[in-house]
């Protein structure tokens, strides 16, 4: 009973043609995003696939994870308010707490596929056309493992907590949309000033995704620490 | 015997509108009619019953269960078909069945499969059991509803305005199921078609303006307005003139011509012609505010 209305969930999601085309989306992104990051970073003699450009590209996320987790999450809970199923399941002698629960891991765990579709992304960029003439090292696993664990996994998990916080409390799924709309506003306007303010710290702590402190950090490493030296 | 038992029931929603003034009832087995106008808080009753709202004051109990205190006990023995409800147009009625059959506890795969195909037989939706919900008309949506408020083998059956959108065909074979139902379970038929509670309930309520307003069996509800019904054709426009002089209770057109039913201890006057009451006739006398008949 505990993971009925879990696999059901995950199960739905996994038989809609729109998650698939959504995980190719987050493919291109990772691709997209890597080749963006990689282009800021060119002249200082690092990989294609160097860990730095893996730990930036991870704290971002990438602005259409934003709008896939108000879209999943929003819909796994508003998808009973629309379709008008709420008073038929909500009579079912399942606890509330474990039937939202149950939703939001589903949600998450959605949500997390789609992360990997990005990582998965990043990984396929060094080998696509058009990246043939730049430097490419063994893929940073290990370093793209721990910034999934440091990064994305709870910037996921509360993306997702709070796009879902929002359509309960307002039983909108616009909420949601807008929930998001407002972070990625927030990391887009700290994002814009943080390398001309003389406020650093508090447009770091304003920064919903942690992404202004990575760039900071690794910004400041040397081309070693950023990838080891380039040997062909 | 489970009997649901309803004590002292209130609610007063946020805007002000008081749904239900201290309302008491006690149900038995069988078919119940909860018959009342739109507005009479029909639909905050059944709602407060099936564990959807709370009530601002009072008790609901069923058997042991206290409904308020424990309502997952409730919703274990409770079939409930709300007076609207959807379905996703992406699944298919076996899977939306299944689904909440799983909710409901029939956790075994097979029995469930078993009862899934069985109530889709009984509502005659098997042959489209595979079909996408979003192709199913208002009648087979409404026979879904009764599918799903069946599983489980629940004890008690709320069903709240269930034959809206049904055409006679349809109507009939759901009174013929839930007929068939209610000789074994409570099944309480919230509804303002009168000639549905009729035909189908042994007890009944009539509520109005949040209160309870009469409750008996439906022939006894009849017995008391015998020899009090009086009845006469006139013109259209005596109308006023006999709501002036006279309890009206209800009006209608019969062959082009208007037909008044009057109430009165005695014989009215001239013209009028003893009326056996209907079921209809005391709900028209129960629930249309006296002092605008009484003018």
């Amino acid at each position: 009973m505990i993971t009925s209305i879990f696999s059901r969930e995950v199960l739905y999601r996994l038989q809609r043609p729109l998650t698939w085309f959504v995980l190719l989306l987050m493919i291109y992104q990772g691709i997209v995003y890597s080749t963006a990051t990689y282009d800021r970073i060119i002249n200082e003699g690092v990989w294609l696939n160097a860990a730095a450009v893996a730990h930036i590209n991870q704290a971002g996320i990438g602005f259409l994870l934003f709008i896939v987790i108000a879209i999943i999450t929003g819909s796994a809970l508003h998808r009973d308010l629309e379709h008008r199923t709420a008073a038929l399941l909500y009579t079912c002698p399942v606890n509330e707490k474990r039937f939202f629960l149950e939703r939001f891991a589903a949600a998450f765990a959605i949500n997390v596929l789609l992360g990997l579709g990005y990582i998965a992304g990043m990984l396929l960029m060094p080998w696509l056309p058009g990246s043939s003439g730049a430097p490419v090292g063994p893929a940073p696993l290990g370093q793209m493992a721990w910034n999934f664990a440091l990064f994305m996994l709870p910037n996921l998990f509360l993306l997702t907590a709070l796009s879902l916080a929002l359509v309960v409390i307002f039983r909108q799924v616009t909420a949601s949309y807008i929930g998001m709309a407002v972070l990625m506003v927030l990391l887009l306007l700290t994002e814009f000033v943080r390398e001309h303010t003389p406020y650093l710290n508090l447009v770091l702590l304003l920064d919903p995704l942690g992404y202004g402190i990575s760039m900071e950090t690794v910004i400041a490493m040397g081309v070693a620490e950023k990838t080891p030296p380039i040997s062909r | 015997m489970m009997k649901l038992v309803i004590e002292n029931l209130s609610k007063t929603y946020p805007n002000g509108t008081q749904a239900l003034k201290h309302i008491n009832l006690e149900i038995g087995k069988g078919m119940f009619g909860l018959l009342g106008q739109n507005g009479a808080g029909k639909s905050t009753l059944i709602r407060t019953i099936a564990t959807l709202q709370d009530p601002d004051s009072g008790s609901i109990r069923f058997g042991d269960i206290d409904v308020l205190k424990q309502p997952n006990e409730l919703r274990k023995v409770l079939g409930y078909l709300p007076q609207e409800f959807g379905a996703h147009p992406a699944l298919t009625a076996e899977e939306m069945l299944d689904q909440i059959a799983d909710l409901k506890g029939i956790a075994n795969r097979a029995v469930r499969r078993e009862t899934v195909a069985y109530l889709l037989d009984k509502v005659n939706l098997y042959e489209v059991r595979k079909k996408r919900l979003g192709g199913y008309s208002g009648g087979m949506k409404q026979r879904l509803g009764i599918a799903q408020a069946l599983l489980g083998a629940p004890r008690l059956i709320v069903v709240d305005e269930p034959t809206a959108g049904l055409d006679p065909l349809e109507r009939n074979r759901f009174y013929n199921l839930l007929a068939e139902i209610g000789e074994h379970v409570t099944v309480l038929l919230s509804t303002h078609i009168v000639d549905d509670v009729r035909a189908l309930c042994s007890e009944m309520a009539i509520i109005g303006d949040g209160k309870l307003l009469a409750k008996d069996t439906p022939s006894a509800l009849e017995d008391w307005l015998a020899g009090k019904l009086w009845e006469r054709a006139i013109d259209k426009d005596e109308l006023d003139h006999y709501r002036r002089r006279h309890h009206v209770i209800s009006y209608h057109l019969r062959a082009g011509r208007m037909f008044i039913t009057v109430f009165a201890p005695s014989p009215p006057g001239a013209g009028f012609a003893p009326k056996t009451a209907t079921l209809q006739d005391v709900y028209f006398w129960i629930t249309t505010p006296r002092e605008e008949v009484a003018a």
